[in-house]
């Protein structure tokens, strides 16, 4: 299989030999754009990201052989431009709480509650990050992304990669503690 | 479990889309990819008949042929597109001359910065009421009644360049953190056409010249701020000038109102502004969302 710098490299000429690089990425970027920023907004800007890097596709370093970085690049430049939506999407997830089942065991229930609970701290610790944080923190946590490719997806060097993971993981593990002392997190070894 | 194992916990519900749920997006780059290849392949046979290039940036573009230069550049003219029926473009802009019309009947009222702008609205199955600060400063609330399910949230004010930050739902004034106002209400907007224009190319977000892009500004304008009624209908008549305009007959906004819509966007029915076909006014965005109510009132909370 090509990989997508020669993709796009032929796409100079031939604009229609862009569309495998949607194929290719376009369920993960969605995906990502609704983790962010909600099913409805994730559906346009879905459409907006590959609008751009279409447009953008003769700027590409052909030396990247993945172009996944440079489409989470753009994808989180349109994160940015929307972040009234993005707070008011982690307000949403705050509002509806997970539904229990009344039936279930009591200690399912609890169990709920708890998840429930950490799940609303989580979101307000999100929230309360710095979006340039914020960026870096989930381009890790749920994309899984390595710093290197974070680095080259926000054009950042990847000692700031590491500072701003730090800072923000430092500021979730806070808000997590500052409510729950008896909740004990070890350092995970880092994926990078 | 650590916070990161946490974090992904939070999002593992959200799912990867088949490729025919992704089908609008991928006709939407098609159109793009076609529109370039029509136009390289025309200006590949007729030099001479080689359009006139608004914005042409050869910097940074490593091994382009000039052929493809200009067809990419044409895409940021997408009045261009293939499929453009004038028709459509003089339809779109007509509704919107008749919407700024029925704008300057509305009564007009001058929010004072200590009130409040009141929005009923209503997008996928939930209602949201919000009231926001008319100068930015003061501490608004946002309703939502998901399911007979009541729920509020406060939006701060911002107030000497810091806001409260929220926590479950409450706001806590001793952790503040730095922000700058963001009014309800825009007392400066242009009230002249061509003056609008130029504040929606100063203020765009998106690429610049991006007509899609003008066109969720126009939106967020409508959908987001008060407006005057001189405003109102100079934002309109600007909209009726951005390249790309076209009518989109027979769409219902988020409520499921009927009527004509307008839309930058090339392709499908995403991004498309609903106007009721009799009265002209502006109804929301095509199966998305719908403005159901826009007041000014005293304090947040207050209906109308």
């Amino acid at each position: 299989m090509e990989d997508d710098a020669t993709i796009i490299g032929k796409s100079a000429l031939e604009p229609e030999q862009f569309a495998p690089i949607f194929d290719r990425h376009a369920p993960h970027i969605h995906r990502y754009l609704a983790r962010r920023l909600g099913r409805a907004a994730a559906d346009d800007l879905v459409a907006e990201t590959f609008l751009t890097a279409f447009r953008k596709r003769q700027q590409y370093d052909p030396q990247r052989r993945d172009a996944r970085p440079w489409l989470y690049g753009i994808a989180t430049n349109l994160v940015a431009q929307h972040r009234r939506d993005e707070l008011r999407e982690y307000r949403l997830r705050r509002v509806l709480s997970v539904e229990r089942d009344e039936a279930s065991p009591a200690d399912q229930v609890a169990a709920d509650v708890t998840a429930q609970a950490l799940h609303q701290l989580l979101t307000e610790a999100l929230a309360e990050l710095a979006p340039g944080d914020r960026d870096v923190l989930l381009l890790i946590a749920w994309e899984e992304l390595t710093y290197e490719e974070v680095a080259a997806a926000l054009a950042i060097p990847v000692g700031t990669v590491r500072s701003r993971l730090n800072r923000a993981r430092k500021k979730v593990r806070r808000t997590l503690g500052e409510t729950n002392p008896s909740t004990v997190f070890e350092e995970s070894p880092s994926n990078g | 479990m650590d916070d990161l194992q946490l974090l992904r916990e939070l999002r593992r519900d959200t799912p990867l889309l088949e490729s025919d749920e992704l089908k609008p997006a991928r006709a939407r780059l098609a159109a793009a990819m076609d529109a370039e290849r029509i136009d390289g392949e025309r200006s590949r046979r007729s030099v001479r008949h080689r359009r006139p290039v608004r914005r042409l940036m050869m910097a940074g573009w490593a091994t382009a042929s000039v052929a493809a230069a200009i067809a990419a550049v044409l895409v940021l003219a997408p009045d261009k597109i293939g499929g453009q029926v004038p028709a459509a473009n003089a339809e779109a802009a007509q509704v919107l001359h008749n919407a700024a019309t029925a704008a300057l009947r509305l009564p007009d009222v001058e929010p004072r910065p200590d009130q409040f702008v009141y929005t009923k609205s209503r997008s996928g199955g939930s209602t949201q009421e919000t009231w926001l600060s008319v100068d930015g400063t003061r501490d608004g609330l946002v309703r939502q009644t998901p399911a007979d399910e009541l729920e509020s949230y406060p939006v701060p004010g911002c107030r000497d360049g810091r806001a409260a930050t929220t926590k479950g739902g409450r706001m806590d004034p001793e952790q503040t953190e730095p922000c700058t106002p963001t009014p309800a209400y825009l007392p400066d907007l242009p009230t002249d056409p061509d003056a609008m224009l130029d504040y929606l190319n100063d203020n765009h977000s998106g690429e610049s010249g991006d007509p899609n892009a003008m066109g969720k500004d126009v939106y967020e304008l409508i959908a987001t701020k008060y407006l005057r009624p001189e405003a109102r209908a100079a934002l309109y008549q600007a909209a009726a000038k951005i390249p790309g305009l076209r009518a989109v007959p027979d769409v219902k906004d988020g409520a499921g109102r009927p009527g004509i819509g307008i839309t930058w966007s090339s392709e499908g029915k995403t991004g498309v502004l609903v106007f009721d076909a009799s009265t002209y006014a502006f109804l929301g965005m095509a199966d998305t969302s719908a403005t159901l109510e826009v007041a000014v009132v005293t304090a947040a909370g207050r209906r109308p």
